[in-house]
Protein backbone atom coordinates (compact mmCIF):
# COMPACT_ATOMS: atom_id res chain seq x y z
CA UNK A 1 0.00 0.00 0.00
CA UNK A 2 1.20 3.71 -0.81
CA UNK A 3 1.82 5.80 2.04
CA UNK A 4 0.91 10.04 1.61
CA UNK A 5 3.98 11.41 2.11
CA UNK A 6 2.64 15.05 2.54
CA UNK A 7 1.47 15.38 6.16
CA UNK A 8 5.30 13.74 6.96
CA UNK A 9 6.95 16.43 4.73
CA UNK A 10 5.66 19.40 5.96
CA UNK A 11 4.49 18.78 9.21
CA UNK A 12 1.93 19.72 11.18
CA UNK A 13 0.92 23.61 10.18
CA UNK A 14 -1.22 26.00 12.15
CA UNK A 15 -3.95 28.23 10.56
CA UNK A 16 -2.78 31.85 12.49
CA UNK A 17 -5.97 34.21 11.28
CA UNK A 18 -8.81 32.56 13.07
CA UNK A 19 -6.00 33.22 15.74
CA UNK A 20 -5.57 37.09 15.33
CA UNK A 21 -9.07 36.96 14.58
CA UNK A 22 -9.84 36.18 18.29
CA UNK A 23 -7.11 38.25 19.67
CA UNK A 24 -8.59 41.76 17.82
CA UNK A 25 -11.70 40.72 18.86
CA UNK A 26 -11.05 39.86 22.40
CA UNK A 27 -8.96 43.53 22.76
CA UNK A 28 -11.86 45.38 21.44
CA UNK A 29 -14.41 43.56 23.72
CA UNK A 30 -11.51 44.47 26.78
CA UNK A 31 -11.52 48.05 25.27
CA UNK A 32 -15.25 48.43 25.16
CA UNK A 33 -16.08 46.99 28.46
CA UNK A 34 -13.58 49.31 30.26
CA UNK A 35 -15.14 52.35 28.56
CA UNK A 36 -18.62 51.78 29.23
CA UNK A 37 -17.76 50.60 33.05
CA UNK A 38 -15.74 53.94 33.42
CA UNK A 39 -18.79 56.03 31.75
CA UNK A 40 -20.86 54.10 34.73
CA UNK A 41 -19.15 55.37 37.24
CA UNK A 42 -20.43 59.17 36.11
CA UNK A 43 -23.97 60.45 37.23
CA UNK A 44 -25.09 61.71 33.69
CA UNK A 45 -25.29 65.58 34.87
CA UNK A 46 -26.25 68.75 33.00
CA UNK A 47 -22.82 70.68 33.15
CA UNK A 48 -22.26 74.60 33.19
CA UNK A 49 -20.71 76.01 30.60
CA UNK A 50 -17.10 78.25 31.25
CA UNK A 51 -14.81 80.03 28.74
CA UNK A 52 -11.95 80.14 31.68
CA UNK A 53 -11.45 76.11 31.20
CA UNK A 54 -8.93 73.92 31.02
CA UNK A 55 -8.03 70.26 30.07
CA UNK A 56 -8.50 68.06 33.07
CA UNK A 57 -5.46 66.21 33.96
CA UNK A 58 -6.81 62.35 34.30
CA UNK A 59 -3.92 61.57 35.05
CA UNK A 60 -3.32 62.97 38.03
CA UNK A 61 -4.60 60.11 40.48
CA UNK A 62 -5.25 62.16 43.50
CA UNK A 63 -8.39 63.57 43.34
CA UNK A 64 -12.01 63.48 44.44
CA UNK A 65 -14.80 63.71 42.17
CA UNK A 66 -17.84 64.65 43.74
CA UNK A 67 -21.30 64.54 41.37
CA UNK A 68 -24.25 66.70 42.81
CA UNK A 69 -27.27 66.29 40.46
CA UNK A 70 -30.14 68.88 40.17
CA UNK A 71 -31.72 67.35 42.89
CA UNK A 72 -29.23 67.79 45.53
CA UNK A 73 -28.08 64.25 45.58
CA UNK A 74 -23.99 63.36 45.47
CA UNK A 75 -22.14 60.36 43.96
CA UNK A 76 -18.76 59.51 44.20
CA UNK A 77 -17.65 57.26 41.69
CA UNK A 78 -21.73 56.54 40.54
CA UNK A 79 -22.63 55.55 44.03
CA UNK A 80 -24.61 57.74 46.23
CA UNK A 81 -22.77 59.37 49.19
CA UNK A 82 -24.20 61.58 51.98
CA UNK A 83 -22.55 64.52 53.01
CA UNK A 84 -20.62 63.36 55.82
CA UNK A 85 -19.13 60.86 53.66
CA UNK A 86 -18.07 63.25 51.22
CA UNK A 87 -16.40 65.59 54.04
CA UNK A 88 -14.47 62.19 55.24
CA UNK A 89 -13.44 60.83 51.99
CA UNK A 90 -12.26 65.12 51.69
CA UNK A 91 -10.36 64.76 55.10
CA UNK A 92 -8.88 61.38 53.92
CA UNK A 93 -7.51 62.61 50.76
CA UNK A 94 -6.12 65.39 52.21
CA UNK A 95 -4.39 63.45 54.61
CA UNK A 96 -3.64 61.21 52.47
CA UNK A 97 -1.76 63.01 49.15
CA UNK A 98 -1.46 66.81 50.44
CA UNK A 99 -0.95 69.63 49.01
CA UNK A 100 -1.74 67.69 46.08
CA UNK A 101 -5.11 65.97 46.19
CA UNK A 102 -7.62 67.94 44.11
CA UNK A 103 -11.65 67.98 44.92
CA UNK A 104 -13.34 68.90 41.19
CA UNK A 105 -17.59 69.12 41.45
CA UNK A 106 -19.29 67.63 38.38
CA UNK A 107 -22.97 69.68 39.38
CA UNK A 108 -25.70 70.26 37.41
CA UNK A 109 -26.00 73.96 36.24
CA UNK A 110 -29.54 73.90 37.77
CA UNK A 111 -28.69 72.65 41.26
CA UNK A 112 -29.17 75.55 43.81
CA UNK A 113 -25.71 77.02 45.14
CA UNK A 114 -26.74 75.81 48.90
CA UNK A 115 -26.28 72.41 47.45
CA UNK A 116 -21.98 73.13 46.72
CA UNK A 117 -21.27 76.01 49.17
CA UNK A 118 -20.87 73.32 52.33
CA UNK A 119 -18.85 71.44 49.86
CA UNK A 120 -16.55 74.47 49.19
CA UNK A 121 -16.56 74.92 52.80
CA UNK A 122 -15.74 71.21 53.89
CA UNK A 123 -12.54 71.39 51.15
CA UNK A 124 -11.38 74.94 52.72
CA UNK A 125 -11.82 72.81 56.35
CA UNK A 126 -10.05 70.35 55.41
CA UNK A 127 -7.24 72.51 53.75
CA UNK A 128 -7.79 71.45 50.48
CA UNK A 129 -7.12 74.36 48.12
CA UNK A 130 -7.04 72.77 44.80
CA UNK A 131 -10.73 72.66 43.54
CA UNK A 132 -12.33 72.60 40.59
CA UNK A 133 -15.67 72.44 38.94
CA UNK A 134 -16.26 69.96 35.90
CA UNK A 135 -17.55 72.71 33.19
CA UNK A 136 -18.22 72.35 29.26
CA UNK A 137 -16.07 73.95 26.92
CA UNK A 138 -18.16 77.24 25.82
CA UNK B 1 7.85 17.79 -16.27
CA UNK B 2 5.60 16.89 -13.94
CA UNK B 3 5.24 19.13 -10.84
CA UNK B 4 5.02 17.78 -7.04
CA UNK B 5 1.43 18.41 -6.14
CA UNK B 6 2.77 19.49 -2.64
CA UNK B 7 4.14 22.48 -4.47
CA UNK B 8 0.76 24.04 -4.70
CA UNK B 9 0.00 22.99 -0.73
CA UNK B 10 2.91 24.42 0.33
CA UNK B 11 2.51 27.87 -1.73
CA UNK B 12 -1.17 28.02 -0.25
CA UNK B 13 0.38 28.10 3.03
CA UNK B 14 2.91 30.57 2.86
CA UNK B 15 0.76 33.12 1.64
CA UNK B 16 -0.42 35.32 4.21
CA UNK B 17 -4.03 36.11 4.13
CA UNK B 18 -4.48 40.14 4.82
CA UNK B 19 -8.50 40.55 4.46
CA UNK B 20 -9.06 39.27 7.62
CA UNK B 21 -6.75 41.56 9.25
CA UNK B 22 -7.78 44.66 6.80
CA UNK B 23 -11.39 43.99 8.40
CA UNK B 24 -10.29 43.93 12.01
CA UNK B 25 -7.98 47.37 11.55
CA UNK B 26 -10.92 48.77 9.98
CA UNK B 27 -13.36 47.39 12.82
CA UNK B 28 -11.07 49.02 15.26
CA UNK B 29 -10.62 52.25 13.00
CA UNK B 30 -14.81 52.57 13.14
CA UNK B 31 -14.66 51.56 17.34
CA UNK B 32 -12.15 54.16 18.16
CA UNK B 33 -14.30 56.52 15.74
CA UNK B 34 -17.50 55.73 17.52
CA UNK B 35 -16.04 56.15 20.93
CA UNK B 36 -14.14 59.69 20.53
CA UNK B 37 -17.87 60.79 18.86
CA UNK B 38 -19.87 59.56 21.54
CA UNK B 39 -17.45 60.83 24.74
CA UNK B 40 -18.50 64.62 25.93
CA UNK B 41 -15.20 65.71 26.60
CA UNK B 42 -15.56 67.75 29.96
CA UNK B 43 -12.73 70.21 30.86
CA UNK B 44 -12.21 72.29 34.43
CA UNK B 45 -12.81 75.52 35.77
CA UNK B 46 -9.94 75.82 38.64
CA UNK B 47 -10.68 77.17 41.51
CA UNK B 48 -8.07 77.90 44.45
CA UNK B 49 -9.89 77.95 48.13
CA UNK B 50 -7.91 79.52 50.36
CA UNK B 51 -7.73 76.57 53.01
CA UNK B 52 -8.60 77.51 56.47
CA UNK B 53 -10.15 80.79 56.06
CA UNK B 54 -13.83 80.28 57.61
CA UNK B 55 -12.10 80.00 60.76
CA UNK B 56 -10.97 83.51 60.20
CA UNK B 57 -12.34 85.89 62.68
CA UNK B 58 -15.75 87.74 61.48
CA UNK B 59 -15.45 90.64 59.29
CA UNK B 60 -17.19 93.65 59.76
CA UNK B 61 -20.13 92.79 57.08
CA UNK B 62 -21.50 95.94 56.71
CA UNK B 63 -18.50 97.92 55.84
CA UNK B 64 -17.81 97.73 52.37
CA UNK B 65 -14.25 99.29 51.89
CA UNK B 66 -13.81 101.34 48.40
CA UNK B 67 -11.13 98.76 47.46
CA UNK B 68 -13.87 95.56 46.82
CA UNK B 69 -16.10 94.54 44.21
CA UNK B 70 -18.94 93.07 46.13
CA UNK B 71 -21.04 91.06 43.81
CA UNK B 72 -23.99 89.53 44.57
CA UNK B 73 -26.39 87.15 43.00
CA UNK B 74 -29.73 86.13 44.35
CA UNK B 75 -33.40 84.81 43.15
CA UNK B 76 -35.91 87.18 43.16
CA UNK B 77 -39.87 86.15 43.13
CA UNK B 78 -40.24 85.02 39.49
CA UNK B 79 -36.88 82.69 40.28
CA UNK B 80 -35.07 85.12 37.89
CA UNK B 81 -31.31 85.50 38.93
CA UNK B 82 -30.35 89.49 39.61
CA UNK B 83 -26.71 91.02 40.06
CA UNK B 84 -25.73 93.15 42.40
CA UNK B 85 -22.25 94.92 41.93
CA UNK B 86 -21.58 97.63 44.91
CA UNK B 87 -25.32 97.55 45.96
CA UNK B 88 -25.88 98.67 42.02
CA UNK B 89 -28.44 96.09 40.31
CA UNK B 90 -27.56 95.39 36.79
CA UNK B 91 -30.72 94.49 34.42
CA UNK B 92 -29.06 92.02 32.30
CA UNK B 93 -25.98 90.25 32.38
CA UNK B 94 -24.06 91.91 29.93
CA UNK B 95 -23.98 95.42 31.29
CA UNK B 96 -22.47 93.47 34.36
CA UNK B 97 -19.91 91.77 32.00
CA UNK B 98 -18.90 95.03 30.48
CA UNK B 99 -18.94 97.07 34.05
CA UNK B 100 -16.19 94.16 35.36
CA UNK B 101 -14.19 93.91 32.15
CA UNK B 102 -13.53 97.53 32.18
CA UNK B 103 -12.79 97.65 36.00
CA UNK B 104 -10.59 94.60 35.53
CA UNK B 105 -8.61 96.82 32.55
CA UNK B 106 -8.14 99.60 34.76
CA UNK B 107 -7.59 97.93 38.70
CA UNK B 108 -7.11 93.88 38.52
CA UNK B 109 -5.70 93.71 41.99
CA UNK B 110 -9.07 94.49 43.24
CA UNK B 111 -10.86 91.50 44.96
CA UNK B 112 -13.61 90.31 43.42
CA UNK B 113 -15.88 88.66 46.54
CA UNK B 114 -19.13 86.87 45.46
CA UNK B 115 -21.91 86.66 47.60
CA UNK B 116 -24.04 83.83 45.88
CA UNK B 117 -27.24 83.27 47.06
CA UNK B 118 -28.80 79.72 47.92
CA UNK B 119 -31.32 79.57 45.60
CA UNK B 120 -29.14 80.22 42.58
CA UNK B 121 -28.44 77.59 40.29
CA UNK B 122 -24.83 76.64 40.05
CA UNK B 123 -24.92 77.41 36.23
CA UNK B 124 -25.62 81.28 37.20
CA UNK B 125 -22.80 81.34 39.80
CA UNK B 126 -19.95 79.43 37.13
CA UNK B 127 -21.31 82.38 34.57
CA UNK B 128 -20.29 85.03 37.07
CA UNK B 129 -17.21 83.31 38.03
CA UNK B 130 -15.91 82.84 34.59
CA UNK B 131 -16.70 86.49 33.54
CA UNK B 132 -14.65 87.53 36.47
CA UNK B 133 -12.25 84.99 35.75
CA UNK B 134 -11.79 85.85 32.08
CA UNK B 135 -11.67 90.10 33.11
CA UNK B 136 -8.53 89.00 34.50
CA UNK B 137 -9.09 89.88 38.54
CA UNK B 138 -6.30 88.96 40.40
CA UNK B 139 -8.69 87.57 43.51
CA UNK B 140 -12.00 86.38 43.43
CA UNK B 141 -13.55 85.14 46.95
CA UNK B 142 -16.34 83.79 48.19
CA UNK B 143 -18.08 85.07 50.94
CA UNK B 144 -19.65 83.16 53.72
CA UNK B 145 -21.83 83.55 56.74
CA UNK B 146 -20.95 82.93 60.54
CA UNK B 147 -23.81 80.87 61.00
CA UNK B 148 -23.35 79.13 57.67
CA UNK B 149 -20.09 78.14 59.14
CA UNK B 150 -21.58 76.97 62.68
CA UNK B 151 -24.23 74.95 60.93
CA UNK B 152 -21.55 72.63 59.08
CA UNK B 153 -19.38 72.22 62.55
CA UNK B 154 -23.01 71.08 63.44
CA UNK B 155 -23.43 68.38 60.91
CA UNK B 156 -19.99 67.19 60.77
CA UNK B 157 -19.38 67.05 64.79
Amino acid sequence: MRMPTRSRRHGLQFNITPLIDIIFLLIIFFLAVSHFVRSESFEPVDLPEATQNVDQDEQSPQKLVVTVKQDGSTFISGVPAEFVDVEQRIIAGHVEAGEKFEVRIRGDKNVPFKKIKPLMLACARAGVGKFGFKVLPK
Amino acid sequence: MRIPSSYHDRSDHEQMAMTPMIDIVFLLLIFFVCAAVGQIQESLLPTELSAGSIEAPDAVAVAKPLGEVWLRLFQNDQNQTIAEMNDLEYASFDNLRDTLKQLAETAPEIPVILDIGPDVPLGEMIKVYDTCDSANFETIEFAIDRDEVDTLKRKTS
